[in-house]
């Protein structure tokens, strides 16, 4: 048989074939892609695990302290656990982009470019995402339907938190200082000789526009320079916890709950009446030398926190917890000890307290009910519940 | 960002292409379509990057055709297609005249069949089989040859026959039965 004749049989007996085949929809087909994507996402948060607990870097393990204040719901009276909620996260490319909470992929696009590091938020009722991206030598808030549309510009500031009522927003109005968001030029923009003082929370009523602003304390005002780098509002929308500390190394860093009726200043200054109060003492190995660097409320008032040892220079961080505890620092539960060598921040709970995430470093972590996280995805320099 | 209607219109304008050419590589209809389903569901898992490709069918194609000379999954597909279907009904759609050049292909080599395969099913050119396959396109210019030769008597034996061109019990491209016992 000739090449030819041989390829024109093949065509001809493979075109009747063809014709008599019929493949399952392509949803079908997507769906098993999609089972696939759900089993090699569990797969790889337990090689996290693994590698987690026989690495150098610090282990991923949780346990709890007796005499939980949530007690098991069992029998006939059991509640289904909460459903995962879904994400809202900023990739490290500066997209804005609504996050499946089970694949960790992308599933829309509601920013394509800009938006900066450690500042999405959430409305209540999920509708609402509020987040900052660079103007000129700021930062200006913008907020964006969940379901996609134009961004709308709300004010300069970054770090917004929605109060939880829906009706004020707390951010961080202070000088541009750089970093890994700060896109072109971040020499022209830093403010030389800035002090505390240039570094102020702002609470601000979405309806009227009245802002409220607090600044450092004048002791603190006149000190080193203090970003704010998080905040988050209590459950009855009364405090707002602040974590701020210096960008240069690890001293001073503060947690201070502020009461945003009373108080004046965010950053405590001792006694003076009307300042804000240093969130508890910290239990630990070495709860002198300790500091929070960063710290969320969750919906029954406790607190989560990530806590570092030890402060001082030079900078040499040997734990980085991930603990739930209450106001007086006293651990509730650990739910993670962090790398060493990593930042941990985005630290969030859904609305009904069971599921957790933050970052470390660029890897989104979620934790169920407090037990061992899991790496969700990589590349993502904030996130937040829907 | 995968996007569901662009693979949708990829899946359903190449499908059954797919299934044609790895039936002609693999000698078997339910093991062409359960590899090629297992292929393109690898596909849509990572679709941002195979949309990509210069020729996601080809890359289809490829995953497709490994999957199939994986020996466990092979043993444990035929388990499952016979829970599911029963005896497969192999030869459905099928003219008898490509059933003879089917039971002919099984007759050679694997590698001389794929590559007889991609050159006059597919159609691609020796020097794209070889980017395809990762072999030196003199080594698939001999597979072409020989893989021709080896054809022929298959083929002109079966024509002379003038008998039935439904083939018995025959081989796959590991040695093993295949179902066409119907």
């Amino acid at each position: 048989m000739k090449p030819d004749e041989l390829a024109d049989r093949l065509q001809a007996g493979s075109a009747a074939l063809v014709a008599a085949i019929s493949p399952p929809a392509p949803d079908a087909i997507r769906t098993r892609g999609d089972r696939r994507r759900r089993r090699k996402a569990v797969m790889s948060a337990l090689l996290a695990l693994a590698i987690g607990a026989g690495g150098s870097g610090g282990a991923y393990v949780s346990f709890d302290v007796p005499g939980a204040r949530r007690a098991p719901v069992t029998g006939a009276a059991a509640i289904p656990p909460p459903a995962r909620p879904g994400i809202v996260a900023v990739t490290s490319k500066g997209e804005l982009v609504v996050l499946d909470s089970v694949t960790g992929e992308a599933t829309r696009i509601l920013v394509a470019s800009g938006v900066t590091a450690d500042g999405v938020a959430v409305s209540p009722g999920g509708s609402t995402v509020y987040f900052s991206v660079r103007a000129g030598c700021g930062h200006e808030i913008e907020s964006v339907p969940v379901t996609g549309g134009r961004p709308t510009a709300i004010t300069s500031g970054m770090l917004p938190a929605v109060s939880p009522d829906g009706a004020e927003l707390a951010f961080a109005r202070q000088p541009y200082r750089g970093g890994p968001d700060s896109g072109a030029g971040p020499a022209a923009c830093r403010v030389p000789g800035s002090t505390g003082a240039d570094f102020t929370v702002v609470v601000r009523d979405l309806a009227s526009g009245r802002e409220m602003a607090y600044p450092a304390s004048p002791r603190a005002a006149s000190a080193l320079p203090a970003p704010i780098s998080h905040l988050s509002w209590a459950p009855n929308g009364r405090k707002l916890l602040v974590s701020a500390g210096p960008s240069r190394d690890n001293k001073g860093w503060d947690l201070v709950e502020m009461d945003p009726a009373t108080s004046r200043y965010y950053l405590p200054s001792g006694n003076t009446a009307g300042s804000g109060v240093s969130v508890g003492d910290i239990a630990g190995p070495d709860p002198a030398d300790s500091y929070y660097r960063e710290g969320v409320f969750l919906p029954d008032g406790q607190l989560f926190v990530n806590q570092v040892c030890c402060s001082g220079e030079p900078v040499r961080d040997t734990s980085s917890l991930l603990w739930e505890i209450d106001s007086a620092g006293r651990l509730y539960r650990q739910v993670a000890i962090g790398f060493t060598n990593r930042d941990h921040s985005s630290l969030d709970a859904d609305p009904a307290g069971y599921w957790l995430l933050y970052l470390s470093g660029q890897d989104l972590f979620v934790s169920q009910d407090g037990t061992a996280p899991f790496i969700l995805t990589p590349g993502l320099i904030a996130a937040a519940w829907l | 960002m995968r996007d569901p209607g662009n693979f949708d219109a990829f899946y359903s304008g190449s499908v059954r292409r797919v299934i044609g050419q790895l039936y002609a590589l693999t000698g078997s209809r339910a093991e062409a379509e359960d590899c090629v389903q297992e292929a393109y569901a690898r596909a849509w898992q990572r679709w941002d990057k195979v949309s990509d490709y210069g020729d996601p069918e080809a890359w289809v194609r490829t995953v497709a055709y490994r999957i199939s000379i994986s020996t466990w999954r092979k043993a444990a597909n035929m388990r499952a297609a016979h829970r599911r279907h029963g005896v497969p009904d192999e030869l459905r759609g099928m003219s008898p005249d490509y059933v003879a050049i089917i039971a002919a292909l099984r007759k050679i080599s694997a590698r001389q069949r794929q590559a007889i395969v991609l050159h006059h099913l597919v159609g691609l050119s020796v020097e794209e089989i070889a980017s395809e396959i990762g072999a030196p396109t003199g080594t698939v210019k001999a597979r072409l040859a020989r893989g021709r030769q080896a054809l022929a008597p298959h083929l002109t034996e079966t024509d002379r026959a003038g008998t039935s061109l439904v083939p018995g019990p025959v081989t796959g491209i590991s040695g093993r039965e295949v179902s066409c016992e119907a």
